[in-house]
């Protein structure tokens, strides 16, 4: 099993691989396959400088945080889901992204009347948000003496709609250039990324990723319950406040740049776990590669299947994400009901 | 090694037991017996830090509720009455599971999973799944992990808290797994164990907890505690005790309703 493990974390790197080259060397203009290698010697010696800053301004910045945020997401999804001991708990469906949404919004429609405009006041309230959410999710579906699932899902559900309902007043009270950023942001995209917006996108992704990957160990134990846990030597408190924190930091730093990227955490971990177990230990590296790997080839096809047009991305995760949500639920009907 | 000096002991406002005063030496198998509902379950809860109560619990002489979980880890370790099998977790993980405040790599705390394993008879089974175990092998399984979480190499003034280790058990391994038990309390370690099979304690236990009453009724060896007035009292059913042919510990029969 470990050697196959290894396999995994291997074909996950090799997955980045493929799907970074694809990503880099298409798009509505420019589309060729040695545009990734333009550094190599004897590849494209007549590239031009508009070519290299295709390449690099636009491409480059929009795969490393479709890179982060596909790694975020799915470390998060393993995090809570193991958390909450149940595959179902992703970071979009239980309310984390649509609350950091909301506060996102909400400095970005009115922030500039009270003089809060920027990426900083953006994100800092994404993750507020997130955390808010993460928080009041937690402890409505049951916390310590374990999450009930039906509870958790329908308190995704009630925060979702309520998040929804703000957003609508949001548009009411917003000009043309929130309304399009609204929108932008309900669908999840990574277009619009750019150097200049990175460095603290990557300050809350990165951080949140570090923290949660180096407990991964003692969140392993929590597969056993929270009490087993403890008597493991978990001090459990502080363990499960740290994972809300780190999580609610993560997605919010996402959701901050890109919007509301659904279903990566619920479908990244389910296939992580197939192929390489339920030990934290290995579930959570293997997830963050295939999580990486698979959203920059969704971007890829977002980017492609209507060219030169293109697909907010999270329309394709929620159009392959929902049905899977549902194979699910179906599988954890027994669960519900008994 | 343990000193319980407890008043009371509630759950909401029910109170479920009171006047807890008990000193515990290592190098014993104790068994906790008593009707359902007497508080056996609590009792154990009680040493496993879940539960508040008023007074006081020393452990190798400090307070329990002052131990830091991890440094707590290495001395106690706790088998609760139902315990989770979580899917896609191999038996052998979930035994080195129980190394986790050791920072051992993982090729050792595998390694020594890997021991525990053979010695209940699970050896076959360390890389299948725990969820397609049955429920007699899962329960070898937790038990494993438990002792696989207090191995070291020097052991002594450890405790064990089982919740009715051999429930699921036939009787081959009722006895194999007993016996690594009693053998773990005789490396100086304390073992309190739930128990509802009386002749099993008295064939095991060195010492015999009553609870009945919301209190401690006795505190004694089998053979003082397993008469057939205690016994009657307690469970209040008519009983019979005898003598093992073999090893003199007192057998207990009990009569079928009319």
């Amino acid at each position: 099993m470990p050697l196959e493990r290894r396999y995994w974390l291997l074909a996950g790197v090799m997955g980045i691989a493929v799907s970074s080259i694809l990503l880099l060397s298409s798009g509505p203009v420019m589309s060729d396959w040695r545009l990734p290698f333009i550094w190599l010697p004897g590849v494209l010696p007549d590239a031009t400088d508009i070519q290299k800053t295709v390449l690099i301004d636009i491409r480059l910045p929009r795969l490393v945080l479709g890179l982060m945020v596909g790694a975020v997401l799915a470390q998060s999804g393993t995090a809570m889901q193991t958390l909450c001991r149940n595959p179902l708990a992703d970071p979009g469906l239980i309310g984390i992204s649509g609350g950091a949404a909301v506060f996102a919004l909400a400095v970005i429609a009115l922030g500039p009347e009270f003089g809060l405009q920027g990426q900083l006041w953006v994100s800092g309230a994404a993750f507020i948000g997130a955390l808010l959410t993460t928080f009041v999710v937690y402890h409505l579906a049951g916390g310590r003496s374990g999450v009930h699932v039906a509870t958790l899902l329908l308190a995704g559900v009630a925060i979702n709609a309520l998040a929804g309902s703000i957003l609508g007043l949001l548009s009411y009270y917003a000009n043309d250039d929130a309304l399009r950023l609204m929108s932008f942001w309900q669908m999840g995209s990574l277009a619009g990324a750019n150097w200049q917006q990175l460095p603290l996108g990557f300050l809350f992704m990165g951080v949140s990723c570090v923290a949660l990957f180096i407990q991964r160990r003692a969140i392993n134990t929590l597969l056993l319950g929270e009490r087993q846990a403890r008597y493991l030597g978990v001090n459990v408190g502080t363990l499960k406040r740290r994972i809300i924190f780190f999580v609610a930091l993560g997605v919010g730093g996402a959701v901050a740049l890109t919007g509301m990227i659904g279903f990566i955490g619920l479908i990244i971990p389910h296939i992580a776990r197939m192929l390489v177990g339920a030990n934290v230990r290995w579930l959570m590296p293997v997830s963050m590669l295939f999580g990486a790997a698979i959203l920059v080839l969704t971007d890829w096809l977002a980017k492609t299947l209507v060219a030169p047009a293109e697909l907010p991305i999270g329309i394709i995760t929620a159009a392959i994400g929902a049905p899977f949500f549902i194979y699910l639920l179906m599988k954890q009907r027994r669960r519900f009901y008994a | 090694m343990l000193d319980i000096d407890v008043s009371n002991l509630s759950i909401g406002r029910q109170q479920v037991l009171t006047s807890l005063n008990l000193s515990l030496e290592a190098h014993q198998f104790v068994a906790i017996v008593g009707e359902n509902g007497a508080g056996k379950s609590t009792f154990l809860n009680m040493l496993a830090g879940e539960l508040p109560y008023n007074g006081s619990i020393y452990l190798n002489g400090r307070e329990l509720n002052s131990w830091d979980a991890l440094k707590l880890a290495p001395i106690r370790a706790v088998m609760e009455q139902h315990q989770a099998a979580p899917e896609g977790l191999s038996v052998k993980e979930l035994v080195a599971m129980g190394r986790y405040w050791s920072q051992e790599s993982d090729a050792d705390a595998e390694q020594r999973a890997t021991r525990w394993l053979s010695r209940f008879d699970l050896a076959p089974m360390g890389e299948r799944g725990i969820e397609t175990l049955s429920g007699g092998e899962q329960q070898r399984a937790h038990l494993a992990r438990c002792l696989c979480q207090l191995d070291k190499d020097l052991p002594g003034e450890q405790l064990l808290l089982l919740d009715e280790p051999t429930s699921a058990l036939d009787v081959y391994h009722q006895h194999a797994v007993l016996h690594e038990i009693k053998s773990f309390s005789q490396k100086g370690n304390l073992v309190l164990s739930v128990m509802h099979d009386l002749n099993l304690a008295s064939l095991y236990a060195d010492q015999v907890i009553v609870l009945g009453n919301n209190c401690i009724q006795h505190v004694d060896r089998p053979e003082s505690v397993f008469r057939e007035d205690i016994l009657e009292r307690t469970y209040r059913t008519p009983v019979h005790v005898s003598s093992h042919p073999s090893f003199l510990k007192p057998m207990i029969f009990t009569e079928p309703r009319h």
